[in-house]
């Protein structure tokens, strides 16, 4: 048990030095504090209950300390905490919150109940509170611990409820935040249940790993090897991920520092740091790292979330990061080496035995946590999630999403905005440069592309990734890659599509096993992705079988694919905070259906691709933004050799 | 060394045997072909750690030795000379000297006793069977091993044998196909499963005619020999998925069509709706089967064949290229499809022969 502190109200100048912040703005905050709450409680079991996406109820269950009465009333006013004293305790925090706003914050946009008994009373107390008057108190029994009950959360703030969003998104916020939680504090064993669901558990056994297989999956739990790195003052500790199984988006990279979630351009840049040269371009790592430095070195009171973190010594951070990274993954063999590909080794699996049971099968922790056998699958709300995708429905090719960063990867241009007048090559061809391919970027061109067809005539690839042309306006080079992307976009988008997507069956379901965050978006967008040739069914928590694969690419590695697809959607959603949608979905299935840059293409093919191309619509851009024809024309190419 | 050989038969060795030999450079050694007269022969190897090529062509021996040659460079220029007889002679500092009428040249080999010595295997199960019904059952199950790299069992033909028959088996998922034979064991254990690689498959198929073949299959390699060829491969570990399991048992229809009927009648088919996914529609009527694809921006196919039926009518539709792979390896002249419903299996069989099938899943309508 935690050693107690008598909770009190904080003076007047430290209240000053807290930015006061929106504390709860969707019902994933008010989880995110109660559990924090709870954790700073010394709970060793935290239950969260929620209906309806929290907007109904939302509960968080504890066995931690518990309060008094005294302590429970004075827990409900406005900065009353017991975790800080004086502003100077600001520099030097080691528990999670410290502003005493929470619980005050969530009584008072909601209907309250906390129930709450210290191990060393005989009774606990009830407390009632609706919309921050204390409408009830009286004396009751209780197991020990908090409990608190949050019902109508938003009930007399009708505009915070009005910019709620569907219950799937803000269960996929409130599930992140228990996860973030669940992964910190793997000594701690968490539940969660939506609408009576079981939709994560850990055990609380201080395994990290067995949170990890039970939040993500076995498959990723496997992957992982341990890191543990001490640097001036910087402590390491946690799970990082082999450069061969690296994921598409940084949704699997969850930092901690002392404890508490954190992120942070620094982070990233530290741990990209550490990869760098072992991953692919655009590949992330997976990790999970805690990294512990002296309270007084980092300040967490940047932001009123208190996600965002700033070390005093930066450097610092990134070298731990550094070398906890290489060591580990030297310790694991899986740093490449320069010896011929057949003397290298396969690296083993670093997590020999993944122990824990996925949550089917769990056992319950002893004590009295109920937990009942067989948990089913959570399905959100499709009703409403169809309304916002139909209204979304055929609008015209997605903006671009990050235009910018993928534009830079290929070519060193801006966006194509609007017309480029055609004296643009023609001005910078005073600077004679014979690499003008590589120094000199060309503006893409928005000429009507039907045009581009006269006389075109196919002189062939280059790298196995631009198609060389030549036709009546001049050269043409064509990024295959972002051009069948753009013409299988539109095929998927067109509903009366002139090629319907055809469907292949498999001789036997493929098994496909997801965490728990990308099962609850696969289950909610199931039907579009059946409708662009993917039947999958529900195989038990978190598991599908894949039925059927679009006919375009059976032959390819279509799990991969699929799980790429799903992967990159869970970090669209998560990102925009709104329900993917459709032609999300189409863009991303397109560009993985796509053909590859590196693939190399026949004549005819190129031809195909080209004729496919000029048919479509904007052929300028793929759905993604980046640009997908450069032209030259002959008399820009003659005034670049001085021939005019 | 210094021996003679007939050229042709040389250059047929080292066009197979370089075959095995790898582009890789890590290792180069593995670039070349080791050669070794002995008695009244030279044996040639090609590795490239994965598969061997041991391949003897007979020679007239004055002197024995071995050495290692350049796969490529020595497969061509013995290609291109026109003389009857080539004589090789080993040089100084392991070069070799090739001579025929009026050409000389001299290659820059590598230690020989560097080259990696071909594996054993061990506790082999063996068979012997007539070459001709090997190359059959592998010709007929090859199209469906998986290209694609991310399940790698399924890269691989699978061979097993079980109370004296030997079955190939092949899918990618989509389709299955399984060839069987009575073979008899020659020695070691009765009970045995091998996933063989493609590419050892596909040596096996250049192989010059022969009559009898001998399998070998142990743990982890399998090797196949004629007269003067051996080809030794290492397996694919791993689980290969329970193919039995998506072979149907039942059917509630039953076709028989003409092979070469319904084989041409798709390939027409197949010419519109390769622009459709490759997809064709099959829809029974009476002792009619027709045949229909769209191609978008092409046009429509519509065929029918002669059928005997049994069973209500049905509207199915497949990938029309798995139909014609399959249909391209079965000699008889009939053949049977059995069928439940649109989106399940379908069985297609030899008519009156248990020794071949092939499963094929449908595509939706």
């Amino acid at each position: 048990m935690k050693e107690r502190r008598a909770i009190q109200v904080l003076d007047d100048q430290t209240v000053n030095r807290i930015a006061a912040g929106e504390v709860v703005e969707r019902p994933a905050a008010a989880v995110k504090e109660l559990v924090e709450n709870s954790l700073d409680a010394g709970a060793t079991r935290i239950e969260v209950e929620v209906e309806m996406g929290g907007r109904q109820m939302l509960r968080v269950r504890d066995n931690g300390i518990g309060m008094a009465r005294d302590e429970a009333l004075l827990s409900l006013q406005r900065h009353a905490t017991s975790k800080i004293r004086t502003a100077a305790d600001l520099f030097s925090i080691e528990t999670m919150g410290f502003r005493g706003e929470a619980l005050p914050s969530i009584a008072s946009v909601s209907r309250l109940e906390m129930t709450t008994r210290p191990f060393e009373q005989e009774s606990g107390t009830l407390i009632e509170v609706e919309g921050g008057e204390i409408v009830k108190m009286e004396e009751t029994s209780a197991p020990v611990g908090t409990t608190i009950t949050a019902r109508d959360l938003f009930f007399n703030v009708p505009a915070r409820l009005k910019f709620l969003k569907t219950t799937a998104t803000e269960m996929g916020h409130i599930l992140e935040t228990v996860m973030r939680y669940a992964f910190a504090y793997p000594e701690v064993s968490f539940r969660l249940l939506h609408d009576r669901q079981e939709i994560l558990f850990t055990q609380g056994n201080s395994d990290l790993i067995s949170v990890v297989a039970s939040v993500w999956g076995r498959e990723i739990a496997r992957e992982l090897v341990a890191v543990e790195t001490e640097h001036k003052n910087v402590r390491i500790a946690g799970l990082i991920s082999p450069p061969h199984a690296t994921r598409p988006t940084r949704q699997y990279q969850l930092f901690y520092v002392n404890g508490r979630p954190a992120r942070g351009k620094t982070l990233f840049a530290a741990l990209d740091g550490a990869y760098k040269s072992l991953t692919p371009e655009k590949r992330h790592p997976i990790c999970i790292l805690m990294i512990e430095v002296p309270p007084n070195l980092v300040d967490v009171n940047v932001h009123p979330a208190k996600t965002e973190v700033k070390f005093q010594r930066e450097n610092d951070v990134f070298s731990a990061m550094a070398a906890a990274v290489r060591s580990a993954l030297l310790d694991h063999g899986m740093i490449p080496s320069a010896l011929p590909p057949e003397s290298t080794a396969r690296p083993t699996p670093a997590i020999p035995d993944v122990r824990i049971p996925t949550s089917g099968t769990a056992q319950p922790p002893a004590g009295n946590t109920i937990h009942p056998p067989g948990t089913k699958v959570y399905m959100p709300d499709s009703e409403t999630l169809n309304e916002i995708l139909f209204q979304r429905a055929g609008l015209s090719p997605t903006p671009p999403s990050e235009p910018d960063e993928r534009l830079d990867e290929e070519f060193d241009s801006s966006v194509p905005s609007g017309e480029q007048p055609s004296s643009d090559i023609a001005s910078s061809a005073n600077q004679p440069s014979p690499a003008w391919m590589t120094e000199e970027p060309l503006a893409p061109r928005h000429l009507p592309f039907a045009d581009l067809l006269d006389g075109l005539q196919i002189l062939g690839q280059i790298a196995n990734t631009f198609i060389i042309a030549w036709t009546n306006k001049g050269l043409v080079i064509i990024d295959q890659h972002v051009a069948h992307e753009r013409v299988l976009y539109e095929m998927l988008c067109d509903e009366r599509g002139s090629m319907p997507i055809q469907k292949q069956y498999l001789l036997e379901g493929a098994p496909l096993q997801l965490d728990r965050k990308s099962a609850l978006l696969l289950q909610e967008k199931m039907q579009e992705l059946e409708r662009i040739g993917f039947e999958l069914e529900p195989f038990g928590t978190d598991s599908f079988l894949i039925r059927a694969v679009p006919a375009a690419i059976a032959q390819k590695d279509y799990l991969g694919l699929l799980r790429e697809m799903i992967e990159e959607l869970v970090d669209i959603s998560v990102a925009r905070r709104l329900p993917v949608a459709r032609e999300q979905i189409w863009t991303t299935t397109s560009c993985k259906m796509a053909v590859k840059a590196g693939d190399p293409l026949s004549m005819p093919e190129m031809q195909k691709l080209i004729e496919d191309l000029a048919k479509t619509e904007n052929p300028y851009l793929c759905p993604h933004g980046r640009p997908i024809t450069l032209t030259m024309t002959l008399s820009e190419l003659e005034k670049r050799f001085k021939r005019t | 060394m210094k021996v003679r050989c007939p050229r042709n038969q040389l250059h047929d060795a080292l066009s197979l045997v370089a075959h095995a030999a790898s582009g890789r450079t890590s290792l180069p050694i593995l670039s070349h072909l080791y050669i070794e007269a002995q008695e009244d022969s030279v044996k040639l190897i090609g590795s490239d750690l994965e598969q061997w090529v041991e391949f003897s062509v007979p020679a007239m021996v004055e002197e024995p030795g071995k050495i290692t040659v350049p796969a490529k460079l020595i497969t061509e220029l013995i290609g291109s000379l026109q003389s009857e007889e080539v004589d090789m002679e080993q040089g100084e500092k392991g070069t070799l000297w090739v001579r025929a009428r009026g050409a000389e040249y001299r290659f820059v080999g590598l230690p020989p006793e560097e080259y990696p010595s071909v594996p054993e295997l061990e506790n082999p199960s063996e068979f012997q069977l007539p070459a001709s019904l090997f190359m059959e059952m592998v010709d007929s199950v090859e199209f469906a091993v998986s290209q694609e790299e991310a399940r790698a069992t399924l890269t691989g033909l699978k061979m097993e044998y079980e109370s004296g028959t030997l079955k190939l088996v092949a899918t990618d998922t989509h389709r299955l196909a399984v060839s069987e034979a009575k073979v008899e064991l020659g020695s070691g254990s009765a009970d045995v499963s091998a996933i063989v690689p493609l590419k050892a498959i596909q040596l096996v198929q250049r192989l010059p005619s022969q009559e009898s073949f001998t399998l070998n299959l142990s743990d982890h390699r399998a090797a196949f020999a004629g007269a003067n060829a051996r080809i030794t491969t290492q397996l694919i570990e791993g689980q290969y998925p329970n193919y039995q399991r998506v072979i149907p048992a039942q059917y509630t229809r039953l076709w028989k069509v003409m092979t070469a009927e319904l084989k041409m009648a798709l390939k027409r088919a197949s010419l519109v709706a390769r622009e459709n996914g490759n997809k064709v529609v099959l829809r029974t009527e009476g002792e009619k089967l027709h045949i229909t694809a769209r191609g978008e921006g092409v046009g429509e196919a519509s065929e029918s064949v002669e059928l005997v039926r049994e069973g209500d009518d049905l509207e199915i539709a497949f990938n029309v290229r798995y139909l014609l792979d399959m249909l391209d390896v079965i000699k008889e002249e009939g053949i049977s499809v059995e069928l439940t419903e649109s989106l399940r299996p379908a069985l297609f069989k030899p008519v009156e022969k248990q020794d071949y099938l092939c499963v094929v899943m449908p595509m939706a309508l």
